[in-house]
């Protein structure tokens, strides 16, 4: 990106005189967000919040969100918010990747659009990588359990990763009952899975690896996954497909897509009859985080705390996975949680992209 | 009152390779190539050539719809295209007439709008009322038999009316000077004769100024007062009707106006205006001559059918007789050809269809001395 | 930029590339000719128009093309890009293979339904001609995503509808598998037909009837007639139909991500969305990849202009004027008007059908007595009830209407540029404004939020980053609709209006327009409709407020609420169907003999 400027004047194009010579116009409220944050982050814990308010009021009441909760999500959510300190919320959403886009090329310009940004764990650990995200170090983290904890940014809630299924066509008893037995020959043909799910990949890799499992015995489980599947993308779509019976299981769906549909009287579940399930249940963090240079720094950090208090009760009302202990929270009930690996994912995430996109189009992995 | 003064035209030669520019010249066509005429006021000057002569370019030249490569045209003292001053007057300003060959009439028009379409664009300080507008048009309309067509789609015209049309939407500006693309080629035979004459009754009674382009001769002589004959770019004679015909300047007018009988002669000598010249088959004296031989010269003579009068009895006392035999006979309606085999040339005469002679009869053929016309072999 | 004073004289002529413009030796007098002539009205409206549309095509080429062969310390050019993109385990042989295939069997199949369908509907007295009005729009409207989806629901080959409730009942076999390239091409190509339709109808309008009649009276049947006259008269309208169409099918994403994936048939656009959703990007292998489809489209786009090399003498709309008479079917009527019926049927009631039934459910679920006894309303309700959905359809309107006309007039201009001049250049121009079609929405929105992002003028953030954005995109197609248009017609027609004393402003508004408009009136729609759904740039640069409906439809589908998804796209497809019908009534007034059948 450094080097686009030189570019466009090398194409000739004509605005490239004006992008030069305009290029990283400031954003106004730079040098104060700074200022606010540092503020907020000096006071003893119990008058942060008063300061904010109060701070938020002169910002003009006002925050912008970006985020990749679905609508269904992100309303009632940016209206819980605003009931609760008056402050007009304006959401921007978009895929993870779309909102991660958005944001650096705004961080770039220097013209921040987001106040706070709230999407996945991958798009939010590179954005508190980059060094865009201010800390937090308000009361509400006291709550958070350790793994939901992380460097500049802090989880707000969790995708849990199970496989789903239609219950007319897969009947009980012949639920899969672990990972591996997605590879049975009964599954052939059966199974659908998501062209984008990196990152469940090389979390059932590891843990495979991690209770004993050779590389080659992995591989051959793989592929005998991937024979059974075939191959769609997006996991609400998957999931209307499932529903209509179109396609009898998913060989992975968050939790929350399942309980959902279900919830509107389609027959999928991603738990067996018994209210149990055996598979190993990968709980994928989603987090928030204040932005550099916002416009509302205060109105951001009112969000990031609220967002770890009261408004973690208005995720579990909305069915997802929150990352404080909230009671009436059902949404892990039955599930065997296991630790999802971190560290992997941060580290080489195209990697991991690239093997499982060989895997669903039958190559050799031989390019790693 | 126009002069066009050595137009030229050039093109590169090959097609479709624009981008690989030669700077030899060598690679040049030239579509016209040199071309000097002027137009007199009132007059109808016709450009007469086949396709591909130049005409068509020479005329769009001068309506400001092609750029010339080098020349100077004018009109009076206005200068519309000079190459060396670096003018060009776009076409919308030169105020010229235009009719062309596939008419141009606006499909999305009525036949009201197509004519009024040229005073309707006039710059707003010269654009008459709205009222003039209209009345200016129904009056060209009028004239031309279209009054009551007026609010009818242009292309509910037939192809006659639509041809008038042209002529009125040219017309209604009054411009100093018209000009004419074959606008009567698409017509079917009947409706070209009737049409000529109109045009010609409108160019006399409204004395217009117009440059005429065609390929037909006979339209040619019976509407021109001046005719430039062209070929391959360039003007091989400018004359009166009567001057091109009977006094063809090249080989190549003669062929082309008319049909003719050329004979090749040697000349003998010359005394005063007679030229007696030697053919294959014996003397000749001529009158007719563009440029005055010399004994010794070879030259061809052109002879027109019609002025070749045959006989079955020799008529003895006049300078140019020759016998033959009739090979054969053609019945053209209002004359009749016959074709006369004289030792190894083919005379073809032309006389009055109660003159009817068959094949095979003796017969004797004579030329009055100024019917032959002697044209130059360059 | 000799544009001004080629422009002086539309030298359509000859066809022999002359000297045109070039400047002689220059005198004084000469050369501030020329310069007069560059500030003139006419100078500053073409040079406008070439200018706005080279820069709109140019930002997101230069950005692609930056990104594609910088190499890693971003110092000098490497072409490491292109081994990541087509080298390794890619298996790029068979994915162009698959694009090729994919591409040109829609383009095919839209092509010809869409001519046979426009020749049935401008030049015979089929009966149910107001039919085809709906069976030319709908496909359009419904978003491919949807429409995708009902073909699914429709086509599937264990569960779809068609093979449960026709096939397996009468015959005792499914044939009918849609997760097939062959399935792909059925539903791209009918998704494209409408296209082609738009383009073909005004082609066959504009052309004279007689030079038909005139083969059939000399003896020539009916499809001799089609074969050697019609057809060849009509090849510079369907070169730039198949060319859009092709190039179209190997951009789009919605049917090879949902049909082609489940069997793993791999095209060069699930390769691009697969290296732009990892991060970091690898944008060197996207653009690699893009940069592929721009070869294999200017490959098209060259092969296009090489057949129309002579399409001088396919000039069919002269200025002799001529009466549309329509072909009498005879005894081919009762036929013609079944086919016209099943297509309809296919097309249009299909889908819609699907649409509408699922959007009356509270999840889709194959008909059974249940489903059909727990309908409701409840999503239109919803529907209607949603805060943005008043927002999104006013900003889409104005989005939509804004691009669609800026497209039209800027593309009849540099049209008219690139076909009735000999301008320098002019080639490229064409090309140039081609190449937006290959660039994949994300790169397109991250190019566009990089350049304005810089720019002090209020444009990132608001509508008109959008209606930037809608118009790279579909600079394209009103090019091939403005260009089809132009190049039917004889420059006698202006020249005619330039002798008459008009201006070129004049004889460009008062002829050429008018006599276009049946063509830019076809790709208006077009634009208007198809930006109604745009989203791969859109998602990057909406902002909250300025919404879309394509962006209400995309959080529909994030949401799984497919049946609520259903009731917006039928009311989607209600409202432009009313838009286009003004929208056609209005041109009618100003067009080319309006057909009166619609």
């Amino acid at each position: 990106m450094r080097t686009r400027n030189f570019t466009f004047s090398v194409s000739g194009l004509l605005a490239a005189t004006l992008v030069a010579g305009c290029g990283g116009m400031p954003g106004q409220a730079g040098a104060g967000s700074d200022e606010v944050y540092g503020r907020l982050r000096g006071l003893a814990g119990t008058e942060q919040r008063a300061q904010a308010e109060e701070l938020a009021g002169k910002e003009g009441k006002t925050l912008s969100l970006y985020t990749s909760m679905t609508a269904d999500i992100a309303t009632p959510i940016a209206e819980a918010f605003e009931k609760e300190y008056g402050i007009r919320v304006s959401v921007f959403r978009g895929n993870s990747e779309t909102v991660l886009q958005r944001t650096l090329q705004e961080q770039e310009a220097g013209r921040p659009g987001a106040d706070v940004i709230e999407t996945n764990f991958a798009e939010m650990a590179i954005l508190a990588g980059k060094g865009h995200l201010a800390d937090y170090n308000g009361s509400a983290l006291d709550k958070v359990e350790p793994a939901g904890k992380f460097d500049h940014w802090t989880a707000t809630r969790f995708n849990v990763f199970q496989p789903a299924w239609n219950t007319t066509k897969i009947k009980p008893g012949d639920e899969p009952r672990s990972w591996e037995d997605l590879a049975l020959p009964k599954y052939r043909g059966k199974i659908t899975m998501e062209i984008s799910d990196s990152d469940w990949y090389e979390n059932v890799t590891k843990y495979w690896l991690d209770h004993g499992k050779s590389q080659a015995e992995v591989d051959t489980l793989w592929k005998g996954i991937a024979a059974n599947s075939k191959v769609a993308k997006g996991h609400t779509t998957m999931m209307q497909f499932l529903t209509a019976g179109q396609t009898s299981m998913e060989a992975m769906n968050y939790t929350y897509i399942t309980a959902r549909a279900a919830k509107d009287g389609a027959p999928v579940t991603h738990l067996p009859a018994s209210g149990v399930s055996t598979v190993p249940a990968f709980a994928r963090p989603n987090g928030v985080g204040m932005i550099k240079g916002a416009q509302h720094p205060a109105a951001a950090w009112l969000f990031y705390d609220w967002l770890l208090t009261g408004g973690q009760q208005t995720l579990v009302d909305l069915g997802l996975t929150p990352s404080t202990k909230v009671p009436g929270d059902k949404s892990v009930a039955g599930l065997t949680l296991v630790p999802f690996d971190v560290e992997g994912l941060t580290k080489d995430d195209t990697v991991w992209d690239k093997k499982y996109d060989a895997l669903l189009r039958g190559a050799d992995t031989v390019g790693r | 009152m126009l002069t066009v003064e050595s137009l030229a035209k050039s093109y590169e030669s090959s097609a479709g390779s624009a981008r690989r520019r030669k700077s030899a010249d060598s690679t040049r066509v030239f579509a016209v190539d040199g071309v000097d005429f002027d137009v007199r006021d009132g007059e109808l000057f016709t450009l007469l050539g086949p396709s591909g002569c130049g005409k068509t370019t020479t005329l769009r030249s001068i309506a400001g719809l092609e750029h010339p490569t080098a020349g100077r045209v004018s009109l009076g003292d206005r200068v519309l295209f000079d190459s060396a001053k670096g003018i060009n007057l776009r076409a919308n300003r030169r105020g010229f007439g235009m009719v062309f060959q596939s008419y141009a009439i606006w499909p999305h028009m009525s036949v009201f709008k197509n004519v009024s379409f040229p005073l309707d664009v006039m710059p707003r300080a010269k654009r008459p009322g709205r009222k003039e507008i209209e009345e200016r048009v129904q009056q060209v309309l009028d004239v031309i038999e279209l009054g009551a067509y007026a609010s009818r789609p242009a292309t509910k015209l037939s192809g006659g009316q639509q041809q008038r049309l042209a002529l009125a939407r040219a017309l209604v500006t009054q411009p100093e000077l018209m000009l004419l693309d074959e606008p009567l080629s698409n017509l079917d035979a009947k409706l070209r004769e009737s049409m000529r004459f109109e045009l010609k009754r409108l160019q006399r009674e409204l004395n217009l100024t117009a440059i005429y382009v065609t390929h037909d001769q006979s339209e040619a002589l019976v509407m021109s007062n001046r005719i430039a004959v062209m070929n391959e770019g360039r003007i091989e004679q400018i004359g009166k009707p009567r001057e091109i015909y009977t006094k063809p300047a090249t080989r190549f007018v003669a062929e082309f106006i008319g049909t003719s009988n050329f004979i090749e002669a040697r000349v003998v000598s010359v005394t005063g205006d007679e030229v007696t010249v030697e053919t294959t088959q014996g003397r000749l004296v001529a009158r007719e001559c563009p440029r005055t031989p010399a004994a010794g010269d070879s030259v061809l003579l052109s002879i027109r059918p019609e002025s070749i009068d045959v006989s079955t009895t020799p008529r003895g006392d006049v300078p140019n007789e020759w016998s033959g035999k009739v090979r054969t006979r053609a019945f053209l309606g209002d004359a009749i050809d016959h074709i006369t085999g004289v030792g190894d040339l083919e005379i073809r005469s032309r006389s009055n269809p109660t003159v009817s002679i068959p094949p095979g009869t003796e017969v004797h053929l004579t030329v009055a001395p100024e019917k032959v016309t002697l044209v130059p072999v360059d | 930029m000799a544009l001004a004073s080629t422009a002086t004289a539309p030298q359509g002529g000859q066809g022999t590339p002359g000297t045109g413009a070039s400047p002689e030796p220059a005198s004084p007098g000469r050369f501030a000719g020329l310069l007069r002539r560059l500030l003139s009205f006419q100078g500053l409206l073409v040079g406008g128009a070439v200018v706005i549309v080279g820069y709109l095509a140019l930002v997101p080429l230069g950005y692609l093309i930056h990104d594609t062969f910088l190499n890693s310390t971003g110092t000098g050019v490497s072409f490491g890009a292109f081994s990541r993109a087509y080298g390794g385990n890619s298996q790029a042989g068979s994915m162009m293979l698959n694009s090729l295939g994919f591409a040109l069997g829609s383009a095919a199949l839209a092509l010809v339904l869409g001519t046979v369908l426009a020749y049935i509907q401008v030049r015979t007295d089929t009966p149910f001609k107001g039919l085809f009005f709906a069976a030319s729009l709908v496909p359009l409207i419904v978003p491919g995503i949807l429409y995708a989806t009902s073909w699914i629901f429709l086509g599937d080959p264990s569960s779809g509808v068609i093979n449960t409730l026709i096939f397996q009942p009468l015959f005792g076999t499914a044939p009918v598998n849609i997760f097939s390239v062959w399935g792909m091409i059925w539903v791209q190509g009918l998704h494209l037909a409408p296209v082609t339709f738009l383009l073909m109808v005004a082609a066959f309008r504009a052309m004279d009837p007689s030079l038909e009649e005139s083969a059939a009276m000399s003896g020539a049947r009916r499809l001799t007639v089609l074969r050697r006259i019609t057809v060849p008269l009509l090849r510079p309208a369907m070169i730039s139909a198949s060319l859009l169409m092709f190039v179209q099918s190997l951009e789009s994403f919605e049917v090879p991500g949902l049909l082609g994936l489940q069997n793993g048939i791999y095209v060069f656009t699930s390769r691009i969305y697969f290296v732009l959703r990892a991060y970091p990007i690898d944008y060197g292998a996207a653009g690699a990849l893009a940069i592929g489809l721009l070869v294999i489209a200017a490959a098209g786009v060259l092969l296009s202009g090489w057949l129309q090399r002579s399409s001088r003498n396919f000039q069919t709309v002269t200025g002799k004027a001529f009466r549309p008479r329509p072909v009498d079917l005879g005894r081919a009527r009762p036929w013609v008007g079944a086919g016209v019926i099943v297509y309809f049927l296919v097309t249009v009631v299909l889908p819609v059908a699907v649409l509408v039934y699922a959007s009356l459910l509270k999840y889709y679920a194959a008909p059974s007595r249940k489903t059909l006894s727990s309908m409701s309303l409840e999503n239109y309700s919803e529907v209607l009830h949603m805060p943005l959905a008043f927002t999104a359809l006013k900003n889409s309107l104005i989005v939509g209407i804004g691009a669609a006309t800026a497209v039209m007039l800027l593309t009849s201009i540099v049209s008219w540029v690139v076909l009735r001049t000999r301008a320098p250049g002019r080639r490229v121009l064409d090309l140039l404004a081609f190449t937006p079609i290959v660039i994949p929405g994300l790169v397109l929105g991250l190019a566009l939020s990089f350049v304005y992002l810089r720019m002090p003028l209020p444009i990132y953030g608001t509508l008109l980053i959008l209606l930037v954005s809608y118009c790279t995109r579909y600079l394209p197609y009103g090019m091939r609709y403005s260009s089809a248009a132009m190049a039917q017609m004889s420059p006698e027609l202006e020249e005619s209006a330039a002798v008459s004393g008009a201006s070129w402003f004049q004889t460009f508004r008062r002829v050429l327009l008018p006599l276009m408009s049946s063509g830019i009136l076809a790709g208006w729609v077009y634009i208007l409709v198809v930006s109604f759904r745009e989203l791969s740039s859109t998602i990057l640069l909406y902002s909250p407020g300025k919404e879309v409906l394509s962006v209400l439809i995309w959080e529909q589908f994030e949401n799984g609420q497919f049946t609520t998804l259903a009731a917006l796209g039928v009311c989607m497809v209600l409202i432009l169907v009313l838009l286009v019908s003004i929208a056609y009534r209005l041109g009618a007034r100003f067009g080319l003999q309006g057909d009166s059948s619609n």
